[in-house]
């Protein structure tokens, strides 16, 4: 009976005192999210090479910046590839960029509650590259094929890319405040 | 049974808080955007009314009838409650009118651990009672706290993880909830292990607790839902057209590429 209590005790303390330190965790993060504002998201974004970045979306894309040849010419080696994002390495500062576009996106969410839509797509798009970066980490610790890797740290890019171009062209015609700033960190 | 002063207290301003609290939802308008939340607080308010007119006839002699109408709300109680639930993550994780793609497995299993981990500390309680109705509803009480608490925290994580945002009133009603579950845990704990036949002190303590932690987050309720949401901006019209035109584009060439193999 005795050990059943400090069973339920030791539970109960486990649970009450996680559930605190979840609470004052993710609210001092809500904070800290909420107090940025969109000058300080940016400033998060990493330079990366994007005329290699370029290189490697357009060669899936194809010329037009979208998918208008059904094979493609994908020209470029999976080793290529590679060479160009800077590796592992590469992909993980797309990573990092990834985050500060999801505070973005929830940032343009709570201010213009009509561009909700395409917030939340940039935001799914931003979850889909930790998700396939996930896998490629996987990958490498399991000492996967460099084939693979080519295949998806060009979808990475690619991915990005679009985000990028998509995310500047909104921003221009939207007119808003630090678009010249956003072109200089994405562009 | 006897209701002390500071009973009397609780009972009044409990009663007084939830009809402050549905007129500003009315006021407000805020029914049309949490009609399951005003459905609680209705619930509540008729609750209290039906308890104070079975009252007198329960000290004389029929507290059966009390002790039935009091635990059967209790249970339209947790029900509505685990609506509000529903009703704040279809809020947060629907942004667009459907449930965020990336996110669904994420909640079923929030959901499922939320239970397993209620249903371990409901099953490890004790409730020292002599009778078995008494240790159903500890039980359930500590079951339903549990899985309240865990069920909010877990979603103001996800959302935090996931990016995405919470509207002000959304989170207020959110974080009103959380903390009361929070506590709520502790003191039906405190019911499992002390019992809770009436009149004890340590069953005083814990009830007068309960009633304490939960006007307060009935103030806070009627504070912060009475306040309007911060002055969102507007964008102009041709930008409308414009976010569909990147919509559909986006939609187009992310679907090609997911099924896209090198040659």
């Amino acid at each position: 009976m005795n050990e059943r209590l400090y069973l339920f005790l030791a539970l109960l303390m486990l649970v009450v005192v996680s559930l605190i330190v979840a609470w004052i965790y993710y609210h001092l993060r809500i904070r800290k999210l909420y107090g940025q504002n969109w000058q300080t998201i940016l400033a998060r974004v990493i330079p990366i090479n994007t005329g290699n970045l370029k290189i490697v979306a357009l060669d899936l894309l194809g010329e037009a910046d979208r998918l208008d040849r059904r094979d493609g010419p994908c020209d470029l080696d999976p080793s290529e590839i590679v060479q160009l994002l800077g590796d592992l390495p590469g992909l993980r500062t797309i990573e990092r960029n990834c985050e500060a576009l999801i505070d973005l996106a929830c940032y343009c969410q709570r201010s213009y509650p009509e561009a909700l839509v395409a917030a939340e797509e940039l935001r799914l798009n931003a979850r889909e590259i930790r998700w396939h970066l996930e896998r490629l980490d996987t990958a490498a610790r399991n000492g996967g094929s460099r084939t693979a890797f080519g295949e998806y740290a060009q979808r990475i890019a690619t991915i990005y890319y679009l985000m990028t171009r998509r995310l500047i062209a909104l921003y221009e015609i939207a007119n808003a405040p630090g678009v010249e700033d956003l072109q200089l960190s994405l562009a | 049974m006897h209701l002390s002063h500071l009973g009397s207290f609780f009972w009044l301003s409990g009663l007084a808080g939830h009809v402050m609290l549905l007129f500003v939802l009315l006021y407000r308008g805020r029914t049309r955007s949490f009609p399951l939340f005003t459905a609680l607080i209705a619930a509540n308010i008729l609750k209290t009314t039906m308890l104070y007119l079975i009252y007198p006839r329960a000290q004389t002699g029929y507290s059966y009838a009390y002790f039935y109408t009091y635990w059967g709300f209790a249970v339209l109680d947790v029900l509505l409650q685990l609506a509000v639930a529903y009703e704040i993550a279809s809020h947060v994780f629907r942004p667009v009118g459907v449930w965020a793609s990336d996110l669904r497995r994420h909640l079923i299993w929030l959901i499922v651990f939320s239970l397993c981990v209620a249903a371990a500390l409901a099953w490890l309680s004790a409730p020292r009672t002599h009778g078995s109705r008494e240790a159903i509803v500890i039980r359930g009480s500590l079951f339903s706290a549990a899985l309240l608490a865990e069920l909010f925290v877990g979603m103001i994580g996800l959302s935090v993880t996931a990016g995405l945002p919470w509207k002000t009133h959304v989170a207020r009603i959110a974080q009103g909830l959380g903390i009361y579950s929070v506590f709520c845990i502790v003191l039906e704990a405190g019911d499992s292990y002390f019992g809770m036949a009436n009149g004890t002190t340590a069953s005083m303590i814990l009830t007068d607790t309960r009633m304490t932690v939960y006007l307060l987050c009935l103030s806070y309720w009627i504070v912060t839902l009475y306040r309007q949401q911060p002055q969102q901006e507007r964008l102009p019209d041709e930008i409308g057209s414009y976010l569909i035109l990147v919509r559909k584009q986006t939609a187009a060439t992310l679907a090609t590429l997911r099924g896209r193999k090198r040659p």
